[in-house]
C-alpha cells in the first residue's frame, strides 16, 4: 500500500536527484515550482522550489565528493568538468543503494567497461579498476601472514603437495594498459605518459595499514592467480611456466626471486600440505 | 515511572569531540585529555582496515558514543536488518555508551541520497516512526537517542511542529534524545520558529547528550556546515538547554575545514564555562517541559 508518507518521500527524492539524473544528458534545472509549492512551504526568504534546491545541490556535491575521493586519478585525467559529467551519468545508472557512501563507486569499473561511446574507454576502465582495488584493499579485514622463513623450511619431498594460500586483502588485476603507472603519475599531478594498449599485470595488497601496488610479469600473475584458485604450488608453477614467453631456463632462474619477494611482501597467508596420494 | 528514570539515568561523559581521520595520528600519539569521542558509525561498520584498527585503539582508552547517519528511521522503506546487525556489532565492539541517529529519512524505494531529510510531521508519520524506533531498540537491545535534524524545508502536510513531533516520538517509543543545539538554531532561522520555545517543548529528562557546531549564513538561509566555531547565539541557546536538562555530556562536531586537534579540543572546553554559568542560574528558570 502506498501511504501518503511514501508519496511525499518519493516526490522529494525525485525532486532532489531528478535534475542531476536528467543532467546526464541536459543541464540541471530547478525543481518544478508548482510541484514544490504543493509539497513544501515557502520561507520568508525562499520559494518552495528554492528550498528543495538546497537539498538537490548538496546531493550533487556529496555524491561527486565521494567519487572524487575514491577516483582521484580519473579526476586528474578527465578534468573537473569531464569527471563530473561522467560521474553524473554513472550515478543515473548506479545510484547509491547502500547505507555507506564507501560503496558508491563499486560499479564504476564495470560501467566504464560498458560505455562504448566513451573515448579512451579501456584506459579509463583500467585506471578505475586499480583505484577501486586500492579502496577495497584499504577497507577489507586482513588475514594472517605467513612467516617468510616458512618457504625455505619446506622439505623437498613435500613440494609436490604444498599449497600456498594468498593473504587477504589482495587483488590481482590483468589490464589492457600500463594503468598502474598511469595511476601513480596522475595521482602525483603528472601527465599520462603512455595511453597505448598493452597487457600489464598488477597485484594490490596491504601491509599493516598501507596499500601497496606491485607490477607483475605475466608468469607471476598466472602463478598467483592459480594459487588464489586453490591450485597446488607445482600446478601454479607449471601454469606460470606455460605463460612465460622467455626461455625455460630464465623462468627457473627467476622463480626463486619472485617467491622470495612475494613472501617478504606478505602476499601469502598459509602453507599447507595436501593429503598424500591425491 | 521508576523504570523510565533508571533507563534514562545518563552518565555525564564530560566534553567530547568527533573522531575524524584527520586527527587519527594526533589522538594515538598524544592521547589528548578529551573526555570522550563520538564516531560516525557508517565510517567503521564495514572497515577492517586502518579506521577500524585505530578505533579499536581509541576505544581502549576513551568512552565512545556511536552516532549514525543512515538508520533512516523515518523512511517508508523497510528497516535495513543488515545495517542494524552491523550497528549492534559495532556498538558492542566499542562498548558504546550511547547509540544515536537522526529524526529523518535518507532515501526511499531502495535508494540512499545520504542526506538527513526532514519528515512531514503528521500523525501517520508519528505512528510510523514510533513503531520503527521500538523495533530498532528491540533489535539493538538498548535505547537509542534521536537527534533533531537541521532542515531547509518543511512540508505543507505537517500537522505538528518538529519539537512536538520529536517529544511525542521520545515519549511513545520510550527513546532518548540527542539535542543538537546548533540544529535548533539553524532550523529556527530557516523556518521562522522560536528556538527557546522549541527547547522548552522537549522532554529534557530524555536528553542523553548535546551536539554543538558551527554553521554558515548563506544570506537567505543558514546551512549546518560544521565548518567553524560555535557562534555566540548558539552558546546562549545551549545555556538555556542546560538550565532545562541540568547538564549532560556535550560534543563539538567539526566536519569541514577541520582545524588542528588543539583548536577542536579548545572549542569543546569552552562548553564548560557555559555549562557552569547555566547551572549557577538554573534555579531561576522554570523548565516547562521537565515539569510535565
Amino acid at each position: 500500500m502506498t501511504t501518503k508518507l511514501t508519496r511525499e518521500q518519493r516526490w522529494l527524492q525525485a525532486a532532489i536527484v531528478g535534475p542531476h539524473e536528467r543532467g546526464a544528458r541536459a543541464p540541471a534545472g530547478p525543481a518544478s515550482s508548482a510541484g514544490a509549492a504543493r509539497h513544501v512551504r515557502p520561507s520568508a526568504t525562499l520559494t518552495s522550489a528554492e528550498r528543495v534546491e538546497i537539498y538537490s545541490g548538496m546531493y550533487r556535491l556529496r555524491m561527486l565528493e565521494a567519487l572524487q575521493h575514491d577516483y582521484p586519478a580519473l579526476l586528474a585525467h578527465l578534468g573537473r568538468a569531464g569527471f563530473e559529467r561522467l560521474m553524473l551519468a554513472y550515478l543515473a545508472r548506479h545510484p547509491s543503494r547502500h547505507y555507506s557512501l564507501n560503496f558508491l563507486g563499486d560499479a564504476l569499473p564495470g560501467y566504464l567497461a560498458g560505455a562504448r561511446r566513451l573515448k579512451q574507454r579501456t584506459l579509463l576502465r583500467d585506471v578505475a579498476r586499480i583505484e577501486h582495488a586500492i579502496t577495497a584493499v584499504f577497507d577489507a579485514p586482513a588475514s594472517e601472514r605467513l612467516d617468510p622463513r616458512s618457504l625455505s623450511t619446506l622439505a623437498p619431498a613435500d613440494w609436490q603437495r604444498a599449497r600456498l594460500a594468498l593473504a587477504e586483502p589482495l587483488e590481482l588485476l590483468a589490464l589492457d594498459h600500463a594503468a598502474n603507472q598511469a595511476v601513480t603519475d596522475l595521482r602525483h599531478g603528472r601527465k599520462l605518459r603512455d595511453a597505448r594498449r598493452r597487457r600489464t599485470w598488477v597485484v594490490v595488497y596491504r601491509k599493516e595499514w598501507t596499500v601497496w601496488r606491485m607490477d607483475l610479469e605475466r608468469a607471476g600473475f598466472t602463478m598467483l592467480r592459480a594459487l588464489q584458485q586453490g591450485r597446488t604450488l607445482p600446478q601454479a608453477i607449471a601454469a606460470g611456466a606455460r605463460s612465460f614467453t622467455g626461455r625455460p631456463a630464465d623462468f627457473q632462474a627467476r622463480l626463486q626471486g619472485w617467491f622470495a619477494e612475494w613472501s617478504a611482501e606478505g602476499l601469502f597467508r598459509s602453507l599447507t600440505l595436501a593429503p598424500r596420494g591425491r | 515511572m521508576k523504570r523510565r528514570t533508571a533507563r534514562f539515568d545518563f552518565e555525564d561523559l564530560g566534553l567530547g569531540v568527533g573522531l575524524r581521520a584527520e586527527h587519527f595520528e594526533h589522538v594515538l600519539q598524544h592521547r589528548p585529555a578529551v573526555d570522550w569521542f563520538e564516531i560516525v558509525s557508517e565510517n567503521f561498520m564495514d572497515s577492517g582496515g586502518r579506521p577500524r584498527g585505530i578505533l579499536d585503539e581509541v576505544a581502549e582508552r576513551y568512552p565512545i558514543v556511536v552516532h549514525g547517519v543512515s538508520l533512516s528511521i523515518g523512511s517508508s522503506d523497510p528497516l535495513d536488518r543488515t545495517y542494524l546487525k552491523q550497528l549492534k556489532a559495532l556498538a558492542e565492539r566499542v562498548d558504546a555508551r550511547v547509540v544515536s541517529d537522526h529524526l529523518c529519512w535518507t532515501g526511499v524505494a531502495g535508494r540512499n541520497v545520504h542526506d538527513l531529510l526532514p519528515l512531514p510531521y503528521t500523525a501517520a508519520a508519528l505512528k510510523h516512526v514510533v513503531q520503527r524506533v521500538k523495533q530498532v531498540q528491540e533489535l539493538l537491545e538498548r535505547p537509542i537517542a534521536l537527534e533533531n535534524p537541521s532542515s531547509y524545508l518543511d512540508f505543507t502536510a505537517s500537522e505538528l511542529g518538529e519539537a512536538e513531533f520529536l517529544a511525542e516520538v521520545a515519549r511513545q517509543a520510550d527513546c532518548a534524545l540527542l539535542l543538537d543545539v546548533n540544529n535548533v538554531y539553524v532550523s529556527a532561522f530557516n523556518h521562522g520558529f522560536d528556538a527557546r520555545a522549541y527547547l522548552d517543548a522537549l522532554p529534557h529528562e530524555r536528553v542523553a547528550y548535546y551536539h554543538l557546531a558551527g554553521h554558515t549564513h548563506k544570506g537567505t538561509h543558514l546551512l549546518d556546515t560544521h565548518s567553524d566555531h560555535v557562534l555566540p547565539a548558539v552558546w546562549e541557546l545551549f545555556e538555556h538547554a542546560v538550565r532545562l536538562s541540568g547538564g549532560r555530556s556535550t560534543l563539538i562536531e567539526w566536519d569541514e575545514d577541520i582545524p588542528t586537534f588543539e583548536v577542536l579540543h579548545a572549542e569543546a572546553r569552552k562548553a564548560r564555562k557555559h555549562i557552569d554559568r547555566a547551572l549557577r542560574g538554573a534555579s531561576r528558570v522554570a523548565p516547562r517541559a521537565a515539569a510535565r
